[in-house]
């Protein structure tokens, strides 16, 4: 009988992971197909010498001499430096502010479909439509940034925000922040959904108060969506382009890795060291996945 | 039973996937045939044109000068039957257009035939080897004929490697009303009679600042901070090619470019292309501003508050310099070397017909682009139409190219980053011409 | 008395912070949309000018009939409706297995997945011309759905995991007990309890693939099959820098979207009460 039972039980639990594999397939498929071609291909790049103005050079195998001059160049340093503390700062904005649009939405309340609409619309601007906007935004001459706090009488006159270091930071965390932040509440929204109200109910009937309730109930719940979310846009950000690119062109100090490494591949047509950059970004990321991966621990186990 | 249902809803999501792939697919072919001058861009090598015999060639250029050049296209079109072009517009930014075709030619791809190509990037696709050597298609007494400054930009290693299509120069434009206003008969011709208006023209007919040009980190930077450097008698190289740019003469420069941007130019001008600096002269804002040929049409055009306001001349000189030179743009044709021969016949007749008297006129007409062939600054309608192109031809002859060079991207790159620190003033001049030395020599 | 001043004082209080929260999020737009209706010379005046002194539509008109601009629509509409479909179907199936089917190598398969979304995306730029390139889809629609699928999946696969994992145990036992199968579990069980997510999850894909752009100039070269990120890119020459044809256009594309989400909106926010699992 035991021995019978035992069976079954394996049985059982081969026929759920082959059920498994077959439903991951269609998914496995496709990014085997599309993704793991150029993915190889950058590291073998990466491993060569290949200058394209430089034919002749044959584009021999280097080993590892791209990566140890990542090391020795004090601009891809810079631009790594830069570009993790964009992320910080954008993450860290984005996450307080999306958590606090998506509980607001999260409540009844009359308008509440417009708002949910309206908190879309900067994440729905095309980014190359809405980098040149804030460009146009943040100009010393017809600039609203400009004019808005003028009007408020907290500058006392027009200021060229892209012409400084710190105001170019700035200026890119805002502009990021404003478009991304929807991204995070919708899906944070997405997860006070899952949230029974029942919970609350019970909790206000203990005497739970406000902040209680939210760090007893909803931040546990939420805890895993915030997480993947963040994942998701830490990646995201570490990886920004098109927003330095056409804002500031990585003036100022602003040259994220992403740029750097865009300018070696396509500008200086070196492909060999564009590559080896977009490994290290690839590296980078891979260890902040890591950590998160670290924190979601218990989480992912459940997964 | 479990495992019929599962492996169901599997096909049913393949077929799912491949029908609407499928079927999207149709979709351009049958927009393939309305158009009549579809040519499959993945295989360009191998069609022709179904009712002709006509071979199909792609031609790539941005949209900057996109409807002139469409219309002239169509008119080779329908000028004869043996070639058919095909035109694949891409965005205006001459760095974007640089990725594509990098990619496209890296791959050794044919789905372009001829491009337009940006003149300081024909070194570099010259050195990787991509261009077809046109030498063979062009004989001197042909090319003698175009501006000898764009046949060198053209040629690479000896090899004439793109044809000039057109060019283009740079010139200083000013509020002829404000110049009336205060008096002034005889246009100032250089920088110091220029700075010495600054404070008189502040207030006349909205004027508030003396210039405005281009200082942000970016290729127009680096095309005002030579003009900077020649104008003051410096150079960017040496005659052998070696750097030499913490000169005297080039210091002078720098340090003048760096006045302007400080006492007499916007504070945001160090974040300005060609499109930020021309609102705040089309705005009435200020006196004069250093801009390409053809913003003669803009600032005369509907929306500009200037409109009838504007007089034209040549770039300051400063003090070691001779007269004002002005930095050289323009779009050069070139052959993709990966096409067939029946391609590269086609190719060279069309470029021929870009290249003629009558098309480079034309175009100079529709599209305010100077022209390369050396004649038609003298074509009476020229002339008639934009009157400034008499005086126009000495100051491109006048005029000078960018260091031309395989390495050029990485050279400007380094000339964007050390000189905008110098306008911001990060660093002094001399520190960052310094900087700026080294990096070049580290390219040799 | 006094506890319903204070609940009023709440309420008024809570709409004030909504309200500025809203204005200051849509302020950018708002001056697009007002960018978008100013006659040609208020657009760069200096000092900025918010309210038109006449309502110009001229750049709608223009939007339409100087560029084929409603055939860049259906492009991205068919691409993008293709994408998220098709991603959040694939997607979904392979979430639910991650989430809730028992199989050795669930972390190294997660990490993997994701390990997709790690590359700069210009590194995978020219790979992936010469793959589609050879596969003939250079100008199709797969050409640009097979690759935003990818690069959707990863995203997709992770929210909906995440989402999958939060459904009480045991719901599958009882179903089969019920007589279900496998698959009548997923489709007619599981996939509707996390509707709500899905709706989010695909409004994400949605948008991303509306406004991706370097990839869709890259791989469609014919006019025709351009979507909307590259024929607005595609607007200014050395002539003009059309801005007020680019707001217009910019307002065009982004009021179907806000559309689409208030035609969702039930679905997006259809909380778990309906759904069935309140116990």
């Amino acid at each position: 009988m035991a021995m019978n039972k035992k069976k079954g039980k394996v049985s059982l639990e081969k026929a759920e992971s082959r059920a498994a594999w077959i439903m991951m397939a269609p998914a496995i498929v496709v990014l085997c197909v599309i993704a793991v071609y150029p993915i190889l291909r950058t590291f073998w790049l990466s491993i060569h010498e290949m200058v394209l103005t430089d034919p002749a050079s044959g584009y021999p195998f280097v080993g590892v001499k791209n990566y140890i001059q990542i090391f020795q160049d004090k601009r891809a340093i810079a631009s790594i430096i830069f570009t993790l503390k964009f992320t910080v700062c954008t993450v860290a904005f984005e996450l307080f502010i999306g958590f606090g649009a998506a509980l607001i939405m999260n409540n009844a309340f009359k308008g509440r479909g417009l708002v949910r609409a309206a908190i879309l619309v900067p994440w729905a601007i095309p980014t190359s439509v809405s980098a040149l906007m804030w460009k146009f935004i943040y100009n010393d001459q017809y600039g609203m940034f400009n004019d808005i706090l003028y009007r408020l009488h907290i500058i006392d006159s027009y200021k060229a925000w892209l012409s400084t270091s710190g105001g170019s930071f700035m200026a890119l965390v805002v502009t990021d922040v404003w478009k991304t932040a929807p991204f995070m509440a919708l899906l944070i929204l997405a997860g006070l959904q899952m949230v029974p109200d029942e919970l609350y109910e019970s909790a206000k009937i203990d005497g739970a108060n406000v902040f209680q309730r939210f760090f007893s109930i909803t931040l546990p719940i939420v805890k895993g969506t915030v997480l993947v979310a963040l994942l998701f846009r830490t990646l995201d950000a570490f990886r920004v382009f098109d927003l330095v690119s056409v804002m500031t062109g990585g003036a100022n100090g602003t040259e994220s890795i992403s740029l750097y490494a865009y300018n070696n591949l396509m500008k200086f047509l070196d492909f060999g060291y564009g590559s080896a950059l977009a490994v290290m970004i690839f590296v980078v990321v891979f260890i902040i996945s890591m950590i998160y991966m670290h924190f979601m621990g218990d989480k992912l186990d459940e997964m | 039973m479990k495992k019929k249902v599962l492996a169901m809803f599997l096909a049913t999501t393949m077929v799912l996937s491949l029908t609407a792939c499928g079927s999207s697919e149709k979709t351009p072919a049958t927009e393939a045939e309305n158009a009549a001058t579809e040519a499959t861009t993945e295989a360009g090598g191998e069609t022709t044109q179904a009712s002709a015999d006509a071979v199909t060639i792609n031609f790539s250029f941005d949209q900057g000068v996109g409807e002139p050049t469409q219309k002239i296209v169509d008119e080779f079109n329908d000028s004869q039957d043996e070639v058919h072009v095909n035109c694949v517009i891409l965005p205006q930014d001459a760095g974007a257009v640089h990725d594509d075709f990098v990619n496209k030619l890296a791959s050794e791809d044919t789905s372009v035939d001829v491009m337009a190509l940006d003149v300081t990037y024909v070194a570099e696709f010259g050195a990787a080897d991509w261009l077809l050597d046109l030498g063979d298609y062009f004989d001197s007494t042909t090319t003698d004929q175009y501006l000898a400054g764009t046949i060198e930009g053209a040629t690479y290693d000896g090899k004439l490697v793109a044809f000039p299509w057109f060019t283009n120069a740079s010139a200083l434009f000013y509020r002829s009303d404000v110049l009336d206003e205060l008096g002034v008969t005889e246009v100032p011709t250089t920088y110091e009679e220029w700075e010495a208006l600054a404070e008189k023209a502040k207030g006349v007919n909205g004027v508030e600042y003396l210039a405005s040009f281009q200082a942000a980190q970016s290729e127009s930077m680096v095309c005002d901070w030579v003009e900077y450097l020649w104008n003051h008698g410096g150079e960017v190289l040496n005659e052998d090619g070696t750097p030499n740019i913490n000169s005297e003469a080039n210091i002078k420069g720098t340090q003048k470019m760096v006045d302007w941007v400080n006492d007499y130019a916007p504070e945001g001008v160090t974040t300005y292309t060609e499109t930020e600096s021309e609102q705040v002269f089309l705005a009435g804002k200020s006196l004069l501003i250093r801009d390409w040929s053809g913003f003669w049409s803009s600032a005369n055009a509907e929306g500009s508050d200037v409109a009838g306001k504007v007089g034209v001349t040549t770039l300051p000189v400063g003090e070691g310099g001779a007269e004002g030179h002005s930095c050289l743009g323009g779009l050069d044709l070139v052959v993709n070397k990966y096409i067939d021969d029946a391609h590269k016949d086609a190719a060279i007749k069309f470029i021929k017909y870009l290249t003629s008297y009558d098309t480079e006129k034309e175009m100079t007409l529709i599209a305010a682009q100077p022209p390369v062939l050396k004649a038609v600054y003298e074509d009476a309608d020229i002339l008639k139409e934009i009157p400034f192109y008499a005086d126009f031809y000495n100051v491109i002859q006048g005029g000078k190219s960018r260091p031309l060079s395989p390495s050029y991207s990485k050279l400007s790159d380094a000339i964007q980053r050390n000189v905008h620190e110098a306008l911001t003033g990060e660093v002094t001049v001399e520190d960052a011409l310094n900087a700026l030395q080294a990096e070049a020599e580290s390219l040799q | 008395m006094n506890q319903k001043n204070l609940k009023v004082f709440r309420k008024i209080l809570f709409y004030f912070v909504t309200i500025a929260f809203v204005v200051v999020l849509l302020l950018p737009f708002i001056w697009q949309f007002l960018t978008s209706v100013k006659p040609l010379n208020e657009i760069a005046a200096i000092p900025a000018k918010w309210i038109p002194s006449k309502i110009n539509i001229q750049y709608y008109f223009n939007v339409f009939q100087k560029h084929p601009f409603g055939k860049y629509l259906l492009n991205s509409l068919i691409v993008a409706a293709s994408t998220t479909v098709l991603s959040i179907l694939i997607g979904a199936s392979a979430a639910y297995a991650l989430a809730r089917l028992r199989f050795k190598g669930k972390k190294i398969m997660l990490m993997a997945i994701l390990s997709i979304s790690m590359f700069p995306t210009i590194a995978t730029l020219s790979p992936l011309y010469l793959l589609l390139k050879k596969a003939h889809l250079l100008n199709t629609y797969g050409g640009l759905i097979i690759p935003y699928i990818t690069f959707a999946l990863p995203m997709a696969i992770w929210l909906l995991t995440n989402f999958f994992s939060q459904l009480p145990k045991g719901f599958e036992e009882a179903a089969s007990i019920d007589g279900c199968s496998r698959a009548g579990i997923f489709f007619r069980i599981m996939l509707p309890l996390i509707k709500p997510a899905t709706f989010s999850v695909g409004l994400l894909v949605f948008i991303n693939a509306w406004n991706e752009y370097i990839y869709a100039l890259t791989f469609m070269t014919n006019d025709n099959m351009r979507t909307v990120p590259v024929g607005i890119a595609l607007f200014p020459s050395n002539y003009e820098l059309p801005w007020g044809d680019m707001a217009a256009a910019s307002v065009v594309v982004t009021v179907p979207l806000i559309l689409l989400v208030l035609i969702f909106q039930k679905k997006i926010v259809a909380g778990l009460t309906t759904g069935g699992i309140k116990e």
